[in-house]
């Protein structure tokens, strides 16, 4: 009789031990899984508050910067001489000190084999604005695409 | 002796929930200030990124409207009180001398509210390449916020910048 009774004890102090063992594992993955949880969450709200801290002022003023210097170029006829110097001495004189911009015009003129591109060579590590424009000689005799490049020096 | 040792080992488990409760509080107390504390934080920031990009856009709009188009009606620099859109070009990023002139005479307060800025000051500025001054009107900036933007505009057949400064 008191063989089985300690027998008996012993059968349930192994149980207890083993349900103890479970909840501890349990709680261990729970406590895994919560900061795994919380890392994920606070790594990608700094990743966008990150990517909120990019200004967009500066990209808008490059875009329109360029955009104006070709127009204004375009309009003052220095674009259609498509000569590389005349382009060279007008965009050093528009350009702000702070910017960079290579132009390239492709099209049906004579001058150089209807290829012309400003001689600054385009960055790997800056944001770059392009865009492209299309110009007609004013007696409609050859036109170009112009591409151009604008960043932040 | 059995009854002692019971009621010492209790008195133990009681000091130590209390412990227990002391340390949960001040983990508690900690979290939530930091967490009000950030909100505020990122409330304000919110507040500042809302008013920078409101008046980015306004400066942006308005100086694309100076420079692109002709106002409404084309020809309100023949009558100023007829004005409902105010613009400068003659054609695109060609700034006309007559609206240009007609538009510094305008009043100022008039100006805004035609320019839908009531909130924000302006300065307008109209320089040449050597950057000597040739048009200013508006107001200096004295606030927190400033937007300034440049735009490249052909002005009397010669090419300038116009500076639009907006601010807050």
């Amino acid at each position: 009789m008191k063989v089985s009774v300690i027998k008996k004890l012993n059968s349930k102090s192994d149980k207890s031990i083993a349900s103890s063992n479970k909840k501890a594992f349990i709680f261990s993955l729970e406590m895994t899984f919560a900061v795994f949880l919380v890392t994920t969450i606070l790594l990608v709200a700094s990743y966008y508050s990150s990517k909120q801290t990019d200004d967009p002022f500066a990209k808008l003023q490059v875009l329109r910067l360029g955009e104006d210097i070709i127009a204004v170029m375009d309009y003052s006829n220095t674009l259609t001489t498509f000569n590389t110097q005349a382009i060279h001495t007008q965009l050093d004189q528009l350009l702000p000190v702070n910017y960079q911009m290579k132009i390239t015009i492709n099209g049906t003129f004579s001058e150089n084999g209807g290829y012309i591109e400003t001689n600054q060579s385009l960055p790997t590590d800056r944001f770059i604005i392009a865009g492209n424009r299309i110009i007609v000689k004013s007696d409609a005799s050859s036109f170009g695409v112009v591409k151009y490049y604008m960043w932040l020096r | 002796m059995f009854k002692n040792k019971s009621k010492h080992h209790k008195w133990h488990k009681a000091q130590i929930a209390v412990t227990d409760l002391f340390i949960a509080i001040f983990i508690f107390m900690t979290v939530i200030i930091s967490i009000f504390v950030t909100w505020n934080i990122y409330t304000n920031r919110l507040e500042q990124r809302i008013d920078y990009s409101n008046i980015i856009s306004n400066a942006v709009q308005i100086s694309d409207i100076l420079v692109k188009t002709q106002g409404k009606p084309v020809n309100w620099e023949l009558n100023n009180t007829t004005v409902e859109i105010i613009a400068l070009a003659s054609s695109d990023r060609n700034l006309s001398e007559r609206k240009v002139n007609a538009f510094i005479t305008l009043d100022y307060n008039m100006t805004k509210d035609l320019m839908n800025i009531k909130r924000y000051n302006f300065k307008f500025k109209l320089v040449n390449v050597n950057n000597s001054a040739l048009i200013e009107y508006g107001q200096n900036s004295t606030g927190n916020t400033t937007i300034s933007i440049r735009r490249i505009v052909l002005y009397g057949n010669a090419t300038a910048f116009m500076d639009f400064m907006l601010w807050k």
